[in-house]
């Protein structure tokens, strides 16, 4: 369990790293557009594209952490009415309902992506196939399916013990 | 059976679900029901991230807002604005509502105004003897105070929702947002005449010594109405230049912020936009499955049916949107409902600017209103306060604030007025 800890932390640790880096570079790509196009007259290819994608990125590897830290946005009715085993209850309802529509979400797009994979489209920036600058949108629910069944799988696990005793 | 599905999805948010995890399934629902293949939903996804030309504008100015947050910027504002409103009757209060619209421009009230400036201001309105209601009151009103100014991220959502002008779409809220404050502050120098202000005149000595202190981040404003309505850089630039000018104040100037810190604010900071992002791929994946169903048609015929004038109009659609400010959050809200809303406002001859200036108003009041509102529930953990307690502070708020909307509806000229008179585009 405690080994399953570390892993996760570690692997959290990453994709922070990677979300400032995004967003670092998206900053100075701006930036560097803006000094080269007043005093050079000239600008980065397929700029736009670029920043447009490293949104998409910023999008899905920020939303994969939302999911770890329970920082996604919820209406959360329940949590001000039920008491505290109805509230477990009603988190692993809603949890599991969850994985599901990620679920789908996640093969959808990865038929999306390889939709993009066969057609071998580029992008006009350092000309990148268009299936990578893509590929985090799989990727992106898949991290969040795994964390949400991860989460779901806990609190099962939690009253499950809980009973026992 | 769909009417099943769609009732089971919405307790699911009830119970708990993420709000991009409800609104997903409705779109897969929707695609699913018309027989269309689900890759077209992150096609429709995918396409609103890849043509958006201001959505980049989004993670920049909430990385510089939490930069901010986490500096003593709001040490400084208040007390640049203690020294200028400082003396009058009621001048605590009134600083307090400026600061917190300040603040809350550039952190888009995700709660983080009440966090940051609440623990600053409550004790020092305590200290000049404001009752304990009149100060939970005014800092749970004023969290969400300030989401008409720029570059409040609500306001650029709304613009990119609805494919409107944002340049135009901020000069429409400067008035109402001022009004805003004016009609608060009126109220405050009304309850504090009993109260001791400390102060007793205007100490040039002090305000000079404030503006020193808080020199750099007066200068963020500026910044942004040079270059917002200068015409010299794009909003997307601007937003790249506010960042980069903040982060040089507050780590190399200040040095409130060390370097070490950093990807902590931009972690937390980013965090925040992948919670919205993810939201706003999936609404506007479901808005296109609703406008292709022509659903926004049938609540026309239905709306020009029932609703004849357009005041009637804009008073059903007031009260619509404070109950949905009371049970969505802004984001949400802003993401689902503008698409379904602003052809019915054009059909009633409501500008776009205009019914967006109307929108974040009454969103800025539901966030206050009893019995959801979020930010009573931010003020109730902030302060340790029972929400009940909090219910009955914010109510004369509310009213107020109220008064305000109805001006801001009835009197389109004070949100188009400025765009007008001096040609903005």
């Amino acid at each position: 369990m405690n080994a399953w800890k570390l892993i996760s932390e570690k692997i959290a640790g990453v994709e922070k790293v990677f979300l400032s880096s995004l967003l670092a570079a998206m900053i100075i790509l701006v930036l560097i557009q803006i000094i080269m196009r007043n005093f050079f007259h000239s600008g980065i290819i397929g700029g736009v594209e670029i920043v447009r994608h490293l949104v998409l990125w910023i999008a899905f590897v920020g939303a994969g952490l939302a999911t770890r830290e329970g920082r996604h946005v919820r209406i959360d009715m329940s949590s001000r009415i039920l008491s505290a085993r109805g509230r477990e209850i009603a988190d692993i309802a809603s949890t599991l309902f969850s994985v599901v529509v990620c679920s789908i979400l996640f093969v959808a797009s990865c038929k999306f992506v390889y939709m993009d994979f066969t057609s071998s489209g580029v992008a006009s920036f350092l000309n990148v196939p268009l299936w990578i600058m893509e590929v985090i949108i799989p990727v992106g629910y898949l991290i969040v399916t795994i964390r949400f069944s991860a989460n779901a799988i806990n609190a099962i696990l939690r009253i499950a013990k809980g009973e026992e005793t | 059976m769909i009417l099943l599905i769609a009732l089971f999805i919405i307790l699911m948010a009830l119970l708990g679900a993420p709000v991009f995890v409800a609104i997903s399934a409705f779109a897969i629902l929707g695609f699913y029901a018309a027989d269309i293949q689900m890759a077209a939903l992150i096609v429709d996804i995918y396409s609103k991230f890849a043509s958006n030309p201001v959505l980049y504008t989004i993670p920049i100015f909430t990385f510089a807002g939490y930069i901010l947050a986490e500096s003593k910027a709001s040490l400084r504002i208040v007390n640049f604005s203690k020294s200028v409103l400082g003396w009058l009757p009621g001048g605590l209060a009134i600083v307090s509502l400026v600061a917190c619209a300040f603040f809350t421009a550039f952190t888009g009230a995700s709660g983080v105004t009440i966090i940051a400036l609440g623990g600053l201001l409550y004790p020092a309105l305590m200290k000049d003897n404001y009752s304990e209601q009149f100060s939970l009151g005014l800092l749970t009103s004023s969290g969400s105070l300030g989401l008409l100014f720029f570059p409040s991220l609500p306001i650029i959502i709304y613009g990119v929702v609805s494919e409107t002008s944002i340049t135009q779409l901020f000069a429409a809220g400067l008035l109402p947002g001022i009004l805003l404050i004016i009609l608060l502050s009126i109220y405050s120098i009304f309850a504090g005449r009993k109260t001791v202000t400390t102060k007793t005149g205007v100490s040039m000595g002090e305000i000079a010594r404030s503006v020193n202190e808080a020199k750099w981040e007066l200068l963020i404003p500026v910044i942004l109405i040079l270059g917002i309505f200068g015409g010299f850089v794009t909003l997307g630039e601007i937003a790249a230049i506010t960042a980069a000018y903040v982060f040089i104040v507050e780590v190399f100037i200040h040095r409130d912020i060390k370097i070490q810190r950093l990807p902590n604010i931009m972690t937390s900071s980013m965090i925040l936009v992948g919670g919205i992002f993810i939201i706003f791929g999936s609404a506007l994946a479901l808005t296109n499955y609703l406008i292709d169903a022509e659903i926004p048609m049938v609540i026309l015929d239905f709306m020009q049916a029932h609703i004849g004038s357009r005041i009637v109009f804009l008073i059903t659609l007031n009260i619509f949107l404070l109950i949905v400010g009371c049970v969505m959050d802004i984001f949400s809200a802003l993401l689902v409902v503008v698409p379904l809303i602003v052809p019915i406002a054009t059909s009633y001859e409501i500008s776009p600017v205009h019914l967006g200036i109307i929108f974040l108003t009454n969103l800025e009041i539901g966030y206050a209103t009893p019995p959801v509102g979020m930010n009573l529930f931010i003020s109730c953990f902030r302060f340790n306060k029972p929400v009940i307690t909090l219910y009955r502070a914010a109510i004369p708020f509310l009213i107020i604030m109220l008064i305000g909307l109805a001006v801001i509806t009835y009197v389109p000229a004070l949100s188009l007025g400025l765009i007008d008179h001096f040609g903005i585009k």
